[in-house]
């Protein structure tokens, strides 16, 4: 059986569904760093502020002044094209796939699963031969063409996107998700202005079913999109999908990769249907690479394995947040805090008042102040950039109440404590208050 | 398919057994956004900036008569009319979006950046310059003629006769002008405004509602921080109480002006006798209990606005009273009810750009 199944992941698939998903993901890619500037993301995220908060464990990725931001942006843009084109393949996948990592790391305030599903994707590709048919690298005779690639490298970009649903659709089963309708009964009735649905956007029930629904497509979909016969309804239902939540939520880019990449999901016939042959196929299998097989399983069990550290700690997860990032929980929960904190003067007994919004953007601050590693980190910030008189270390604390859920709002820690006294790591945050979930 | 089906039907029962909460929160109801909109733009928002021009234009004519003929009648006259326009643009300052937020500015910006640069109006005025052509707001405005008006280092007799200086009488004449036709252009675009204002009735980063509840607490926490901890010397690196950093230093109006701005606050809230934030909250999903503490911790903010000793804000600072630090931190406590239960509940981003999520 394994040994079957093993001959079948070595067997030749065609290439084209890669191509499609190189040339797709590269285009994306080049739309996305246009759109961020278009958008004013690049001057207002990371060249305006003073502060950036970091990945732990990741300090020392730093910012450049701002010409080296742009810099970085532009080389992301032609990699991109490159990536595309398939031009200097490995290259403009390696080169980016580090700007892009780069960009992310400079600031964890601006996560987001999807640019962490981006990451993967271009390491995907990196590793993936999609160069060698209906690229640039072909026809300069860089590489030569290759009409087919072993089964687990198609398949590889399609397990991460299953991946990515199906777990997103398992961190919907909580008790708030699918027994109260939380948070899209807050955030539905956003919309009852719409004509004829907008009734029903304030009703409870609306949102349980929107809730319920949701679970079940997310988890359901990667599995409807393999048979063969239900797929077009599928991917059909996967463009409603993506449509209605990029029309409802503020999810910029993401409904779109999402909807273009699942077309790996589509037969070959379909790709074929793209990408002509002119003249012979090339016939030639891409190289084995048992090696680079055997690391796909370290990855592919990392990837699985990740979402799941949350347990080794003692949580709550939605209310700590200890191992809540790269884990694929998408639009799962309304948080929001509001931070205030202190320096103090041990000696004198003075204390000030700190105004967020004098050291962060909009975006960093709203983050922040649910985000127990992220508000340490600005606590140690500050402590820094305001020394007492003598040169030593003020007191900082902070006052932080956290809403989730649409409960009342609840200290997150104690406002007495030193937060210069803590040190963020793996460790449990013992020094987070416990959450009380009722209403 | 009947496995599946039964497979969720375990789960709706775990999850309705997994629950632990016996309280269930208060519903939801529908809640008219348009109504709200309509109300804000036609009952208060564009009353405040007729209100507010009219007073404008009222000053700039009383600052003329002062400068053509500067005497103690003239001068009283100004004062007074000074103070009652200085209330209504306090009044108005909690609606600072859309029109009244330009590339250059907010209205409140442009006409009431606090403290005044005394040194470099004197320079304009020796240069006779009244061009305004420049980026000195503290130049100009509401507190440029708090210092020209209420000098508290001068005396009447002095301030009339400084006036003798026709340098000095024109740059008073086109303070006036400057501050009416910034008013004037923000009542102006108002009226094109009003339709696409009560038309955009959803919650995303460009709605009507989220603006307005973001100049609403961008107005609120410029109170608490700049009106109220800048000059009680609350702000890191402060070393002590900087009594001359209250708005409307000379004139000695920043006392009644803070709780002028904060029953304006209130006013945003709670929508005067309409339809308002506080309703919304009421009609959204758990929201009694914020109602009632925003209700509470308002009281407690009258409470301690009522218990200020009547004196100048620069003197209760001087004097560090200890009701300013009972005000602040009513206010502190405030803050979250404001900024992320209220937002949180209504679905409203604390943000001017729009920022992808997920």
């Amino acid at each position: 059986m394994i040994s079957s199944w093993r001959q079948r992941l070595f067997e030749a698939a065609d290439i084209r569904p890669l191509v499609t998903l190189r040339v797709a993901f590269g285009l994306m890619m080049v739309a996305a760093v246009v759109r961020s500037y278009w958008m004013g993301f690049v001057e207002a995220q990371y060249l305006q502020p003073d502060f950036h908060f970091n990945y732990y464990g990741w300090e020392w990725v730093k910012p450049l002044p701002a010409f080296g931001i742009h810099a970085v942006m532009a080389l992301m843009g032609i990699a991109a094209l490159g990536v595309a084109l398939g031009a200097f393949y490995r290259w403009s996948c390696a080169v980016f796939l580090l700007t892009f990592s780069y960009i992310e790391l400079l600031d964890a305030a601006y996560y987001l699963n999807h640019y962490y599903f981006v990451s993967l994707m271009a390491f995907t590709l990196l590793i993936l031969p999609a160069h060698r048919a209906f690229s640039v690298d072909v026809k300069w005779r860089r590489v030569k063409a290759a009409g087919c690639v072993p089964f687990w490298m198609r398949a590889l970009p399609a397990f991460w996107l299953g991946m990515v649903y199906f777990y997103a659709g398992l961190a919907k089963i909580n008790a708030d998700w699918l027994h109260h309708g939380l948070p899209l009964r807050m955030w539905l009735p956003a919309f009852s202005h719409w004509p004829v649905v907008g009734s029903w956007m304030t009703k409870p029930e609306t949102a349980l079913v929107f809730s319920w629904a949701g679970m079940l497509f997310d988890v359901s979909i990667p599995f409807l999109l393999l048979n063969k016969r239900i797929r077009p309804l599928a991917y059909l239902m996967l463009l409603a999908f993506h449509l209605l939540t990029g029309l409802m939520f503020p999810i910029g880019i993401f409904p779109v990769v999402m909807s273009i990449s699942a077309l790996v999901f589509f037969s070959d016939q379909f790709h074929a249907r793209i990408w002509q042959w002119h003249g012979v196929k090339p016939a030639e299998l891409a190289l084995q690479h048992r090696y680079l097989f055997r690391f796909t399983h370290l990855l592919i069990l990392f990837q699985l394995v990740w979402p799941w550290r949350y347990l080794a700690y003692p949580g709550p997860l939605f209310w700590k947040e200890e191992g809540y990032r790269f884990s694929w929980r998408v639009m799962l929960m309304e948080k929001a805090g509001t931070a205030q904190f202190y320096i103090r003067d041990p000696k004198s007994g003075k204390e000030w008042q700190v105004r967020n919004r004098d050291y962060l953007n909009d975006t960093q601050e709203k983050q922040m102040s649910f985000q127990p590693d992220l508000l340490l980190q600005f606590a140690h910030y500050l402590g820094k950039r305001h020394l007492l008189p003598d040169g030593s270390t003020p007191i900082v604390r902070a006052e932080v109440w956290v809403t989730l859920n649409g409960r009342r709002g609840q200290l997150l820690f104690s406002p007495h404590l030193n937060l210069m006294n803590l040190r963020d790591s793996f460790a449990p945050k013992s020094w987070l208050n416990p959450w009380n979930p009722n209403f | 398919m009947r496995g599946l089906l039964a497979g969720f039907l375990i789960l709706w029962t775990f999850t309705l057994v997994g629950c632990t909460d016996d309280q269930q929160p208060t519903k939801s109801g529908s809640f008219d956004r348009s109504a709200m909109l309509r109300h804000y733009a036609d009952s208060l928002i564009q009353p405040d900036f007729d209100s507010l021009h009219r007073a404008s234009q009222q000053l700039s004519l009383q600052l003329e008569a002062l400068s053509f003929q500067p005497d103690v009648q003239t001068l009283s006259a100004a004062r007074i009319q000074w103070n009652s326009t200085y209330r209504l643009w306090l009044k108005a300052s909690v609606w600072m979006f859309g029109p009244a937020e330009t590339s250059l500015g907010s209205l409140r910006e442009l006409t009431g950046t606090f403290p005044a640069n005394e040194a470099r109006i004197e320079q304009f005025i020796q240069a006779s310059d009244t061009s305004f052509q420049n980026f000195e707001r503290d130049t100009r405005g509401l507190f440029a003629l708090d210092y020209l008006l209420f000098d508290r280092s001068k005396s009447d007799n002095q301030l009339i006769a400084a006036l003798a200086n026709p340098g000095r009488a024109a740059y008073l004449r086109a303070l006036g002008k400057h501050f009416q036709s910034q008013v004037a252009n923000v009542k102006q675009r108002w009226i094109s405004y009003r339709n696409d204002f009560v038309a955009s009735a959803g919650t995303d980063a460009g709605s009507s509602i989220t603006q307005m509840y973001n100049a609403f607490l961008m107005s609120y926490e410029f109170s608490k921080n700049f009106r109220l901890g800048l000059p009680m010397g609350l702000r890191p690196g402060q070393q002590q109480p900087e009594p001359d950093k209250v708005e409307a230093l000379h004139s000695k109006a920043g006392r009644e002006g803070l709780i002028t701005h904060l029953q304006s606050i209130h006013r945003v809230y709670s929508g005067g006798s309409g339809l308002g934030f506080d309703d919304y909250v009421l009609a959204s999903f758990n929201g009694q209990t914020l109602f009632d503490s925003t209700s509470n911790q308002w009281a407690r903010v009258i409470s301690a606005m009522q218990v200020l000793p009547p004196a100048p804000l620069d003197d209760l600072v001087r004097n560090q009273q200890p009701e300013l630090r009972s005000l602040n931190d009513a206010l502190t406590r405030m803050t979250r009810f404001y900024k992320s239960e209220m937002a949180s509940l209504l679905g409203l981003t604390i943000t001017y750009s729009s920022n992808d999520g997920d």
